[in-house]
Formats: structure tokens, sequence, C-alpha cells
């Protein structure tokens, strides 16, 4: 939030590059003619809307490049955890459940990041994000595991939040 | 013989999917109220629907393009979904399970109502 704006150069080029690739993704048997008329919507479309794309224009490439190879893995492994940890709750006859609402703090300044932090918390074991309020995330959390603020984060965030600190700074 | 690897591949990434949106329904069945069925339903769907749609394309070829796109899309809009749909239940009155231990959000939206 509190990072300078790119200039308007820099924010026009990312638009213009961030809807080449997505043309090329969904005209996708490659052809050349394909791509020249994908370069001149790109150019006239990105005039129209790179002011409402984004902020920080090519830092972004940057930021996917962290998504890709450093975010991704990390997030599909606490996917598969979370989807046997259901599985687990689910198929348990028992069903061994104990939910409940907990709060937990971010030190992530930017509001993307945020974004970026609860919909990763959703996908991860047990937890829900319900709402946000400054720093702070309130989640449902299937098996509560601690009520305090710190140690619910560090449990809850920890692993994302370095990586997001990193890919948001 | 890659390409007989890989269709393969994407019949066991199906089967996985498929299992996985089995589970997301029973749990959806099974669990006591609306906040823990969402748990199961964001979960196991986001799994599932990615795991059968990239085992689509890996199957059809053509197609494994558009089924990653497809799959980012889905990875990036399911959580935002639920956030949205268990917020407002909340504050529209939906309670929830009577186990549930602490509440601390209720605190929150009480604070917000008093201030009204």
């Amino acid at each position: 939030m509190e990072k300078a704006e790119a200039s308007s150069i820099n924010r026009y080029f990312y638009a213009v590059v961030l809807y080449f690739f997505l043309w090329i993704i969904l005209t996708y048997p490659f052809s050349i003619q394909e791509w020249e008329a994908g370069a001149a919507i790109a150019f006239t479309a990105s005039l129209l809307s790179y002011k409402e794309l984004s902020i920080s224009g090519l830092k972004n490439i940057k930021r996917i490049g962290i998504l890709l190879f450093w975010y991704l893995p990390v997030f599909i492994r606490e996917l598969i955890k979370a989807n046997l940890h259901v599985a687990g709750l689910v198929l348990n006859p028992k069903m061994p459940i104990k939910p409940g609402f907990v709060k937990i703090k971010t030190n992530l300044k930017s509001p993307v990041a945020r974004v970026w932090l609860a919909n990763s918390i959703t996908l991860t074991p047990g937890t829900l994000s319900v709402d946000i309020e400054g720093q702070y995330i309130y989640i449902h959390w299937i098996t509560v595991g601690s009520t305090d603020v710190e140690h619910a984060s560090e449990e809850i965030a920890g692993s994302f939040e370095k990586i997001l600190e990193v890919m948001f700074r | 013989m890659v390409d007989l690897i890989l269709g393969w591949t994407g019949v066991v990434l199906v089967f996985i999917g498929v299992f996985f949106l089995f589970l997301g329904a029973l749990g959806i069945f099974r669990l006591p109220d609306l906040f823990n069925r969402l748990q199961a339903g964001t979960k196991a769907t986001t799994l599932g629907v990615v795991s059968t749609t990239i085992g689509v394309g890996l199957i059809a070829k053509g197609w494994l393009v558009f089924s990653l796109a497809l799959a980012i899309f889905l990875l990036m809009t399911n959580p935002i979904s639920s956030h949205a749909l268990g917020r407002a239940s909340y504050r529209a009155g939906v309670k929830p399970y009577k186990g549930t231990n602490p509440d601390l959000y209720a605190e929150k939206v009480k604070k917000e109502s008093d201030q009204k």
C-alpha cells in the first residue's frame, strides 16, 4: 500500500504482456495470424484499461514467477493435506470435529497480499476465512488447536505468510 | 508410449478427482452446520474439480492448455465464493453448530450491529 505507484508506461506494458499472454492461451492451437491479431488487440485494450488493472506494473511479472515456483508447490501440498484431512473427518464414523471461530493477526501490509493470504488459508487444512478487519482475519476452524491469537496465526498462516511477504515486497 | 502413459495418468487423476468430489458430497451430507459443510464443499470440490480438469486435459491433449487455464481460474475464485457465502450467512443470522467454541467472530458482528 505504501509502495510508490509504478509509472503509467510501466503499467501499460504490464497490461499488454498480460493480455497478449491470455490471448495466446485462449486461442490455443498456435498460429502467427492469431498472434498478430492478438498483439493489435492487446495494445488497444491495454490503452483503455491499464489504469484499472494494476498499480505496481511490470513488477507483477516477478511476483508471478515466485507464485509459480515457490508458492504453488507449497500450496498444492497444503491442498492435498487439506483434502486428506476432510476425508479423514468425513469417513470417520464418530466425526471428531471441534469447530470454532478464531482470530489471527497478519503482518502483511498490502491489501492484495491479504486477499492472497485469506484465499490460501481457506484451502489449507480445516480452516475457512470468514471475514477480515484491518490486521485481523476471522477464521472458522474445524478442529480448533489454539485460541490464542499469536499461536493460531503461526499455526494457520505461518508457511504462507513468509512467501507472501517476499512476493509483495 | 508417452501418449499411453499420459493418458493413464489422466485417467488416474480423473478418478482421484471423482473420489474427492464424492467425499465432498458426503461431507455436505454428514457435517452438522453450514460452516463445516462449506469447508468440506470448498476443499473437496477444489481439488476434485482441478484434478478432474487436468486429467481430462491429459487424456485429450488438444485441451490441455485450456484445462490448465480453467484450473487456475478455479483455484483463484473458489475460496472467494466460499468466503462470501460464509460471511453473508453468518451476518444474516445463520447460527453455528452448538458445539462451536470459541466464537470470536460473534463479538465483532455484535459490536458492529451495536454501532449502527
